[in-house]
């Protein structure tokens, strides 16, 4: 990755961030920008380490274990951007970004002050005239995802059921231009075609897997293991 | 009787047979509320948690997510699919718990003053596509209900009603009143603590509290008190509460 890349974090708040690949680029030392829709420890060790320029999110923050103070600390002193999102324009930029588009109309955003803030244009339908917003797409230079296991070639398996807010993660690979997943396990080609209801990114969206046991630590990954959180 | 359980009472009240509701893991009481009217005055009712279609469990197994709630639900829904429900309107109600709301009915999770809140997730979305939206909040002040929102994150015309721990406000004819005033308070308080003129609907009386049986409903889905995580004198003894009962086993189940 080049300085300023835009990269995108899978997982939410407490569950299944890429901490191993966010470790890496904490390690490599280049700046970057993050786009995640839950952002928490990986906005705060980016931030921590004096890396974080820019904070695409719905949120940022540590749930019920309290606020993300080096983030927060970075954006008061300005040298951290926040760019306050909502659900629907990430979800919408990732699909937009997945499905080859520039935009993708929605309703959702208007008559509030981010699309303002985003600087969001509106468009009109062609066929009933109704105005509605253009979220953009979103196209990260990388997508780090950590999921449960894969097989050798690439495909890549979460429990069922799966967690909360899982499918983001798959619009999130599709939408950069490489995905690199991190998991807890590699198993046989036979043992992910046995389960193959499980996969949920295929080896034709995955760029490159790493094996990182224990790689969402300090947040969860089912079912191997659940946040390291105490009060 | 607390005010936590006149404001889910107040909350499952919103609530009817037909309603499809959206809710939060985060916000407690409403979760509560709608899961105690399904098992009371709306049984008809649906709700959707963390991607589960209505799930048969108390709210602790539902705090621990898909784990806590396997096996008592008949189906996982996606994120995307969710949104897409929303989009077409097939939620018809949904709890937010705002940090301002203004006399417009206008949310904000943003920023208050020159404080960045940690972010508004859904409630920019929700507010301006769902038919009708119900918000609470547990610290009613001047602060908290101006006349005008530092930050509109999420549009006022959807906003019906306003649940507070004074009172219930009433917006469907686009305007606030007082619907209903919580035992304990007055017109009087109620008003010092707004930070907009607030007449009041005809009818206005005090908020009924809630049914023996929705009482009963409570007790059985939160009898951790987890009910006490959205106020700030209860806050931390209910996360203790929380952080102990989550590393218990789950409950054996009783149906």
């Amino acid at each position: 990755l080049g300085e300023n890349a835009l990269v995108g974090t899978g997982g939410a708040i407490l569950n299944r961030k890429p901490m191993a690949l966010v470790r890496a680029l904490v390690e490599a030392g280049k700046p970057v920008n993050l786009v995640t829709f839950l952002a928490s420890t990986d906005a705060e060790l980016l931030a921590e380490a004096g890396l974080l320029r820019k904070l695409t999110a719905t949120y940022c923050g540590l749930e019920r274990t309290g606020r993300a103070a080096a983030f927060e600390r970075g954006v008061q002193q300005g040298r951290i951007e926040w760019c306050e999102s909502s659900e629907w324009l990430l979800l919408d930029g990732f699909r937009a970004a997945a499905m080859g588009l520039s935009f993708l109309p929605s309703r959702s955003g208007r008559g509030n002050d981010l699309p303002a803030a985003r600087e969001l244009r509106e468009v009109n339908d062609p066929y009933s005239g109704e105005v509605l917003l253009a979220h953009p797409a979103i196209r990260p230079d990388v997508a780090l995802i950590h999921a449960w296991r894969a097989d050798e070639e690439g495909n890549v398996q979460l429990p069922f059921p799966p967690d909360h807010l899982w499918d983001v993660d798959l619009y999130l690979a599709r939408a950069a231009r490489r995905t690199v997943v991190s998991v807890e396990e590699i198993v046989s080609v036979e043992d992910v075609r046995r389960t193959a209801h499980l996969t949920r990114l295929t080896r034709i969206e995955v760029d490159a897997l790493v094996l990182a046991p224990g790689g969402a630590r300090p947040t969860a990954c089912r079912p191997v293991y659940e946040e390291a959180v105490s009060l | 009787m607390t005010t936590a359980e006149v404001m889910i009472g107040a909350l499952a009240r919103e609530i009817g047979d037909d309603d499809v509701v959206g809710v939060g893991l985060g916000t407690t009481l409403g979760l509560i509320a709608a899961m105690a009217a399904r098992r009371t005055h709306a049984r008809g009712s649906e709700f959707t948690c963390a991607g589960a279609l209505s799930p048969e469990v108390g709210l602790l197994e539902a705090m621990r997510g898909p784990d806590g709630m396997a096996g008592k639900t008949g189906a996982w829904i996606s994120h995307f699919d969710t949104m897409e429900m929303a989009e077409r309107q097939a939620f018809t109600l949904m709890f937010l718990r705002p940090a301002q709301v203004d006399a417009s009915g206008a949310l904000n999770v943003s920023r208050v003053g020159d404080r960045r809140l940690p972010g508004g997730m859904g409630a920019a979305d929700t507010p301006s596509l769902l038919p009708r939206v119900v918000c609470y909040h547990t610290d009613h002040r001047p602060q908290t209900m101006p006349q005008r929102v530092d930050f509109v994150t999420g549009r006022g015309e959807n906003v019906k009603t306003l649940i507070t721990d004074l009172c219930v406000i009433d917006f469907a004819a686009g305007s606030p009143r007082l619907r209903s005033i919580h035992p304990g308070h007055t017109k009087e308080s109620v008003r010092a603590a707004t930070g907009y003129p607030l007449p009041c609907l005809q009818e206005a009386g005090v908020t009924p509290p809630p049914s023996t049986e929705l009482l009963a409903a409570i007790e059985e889905i939160d009898s951790h008190r987890l009910r006490d995580l959205e106020f700030r004198t209860s806050r931390e003894e209910a996360q203790r509460r929380l952080t102990a009962a989550r590393h218990q086993p789950l409950p054996i189940p009783t149906t």
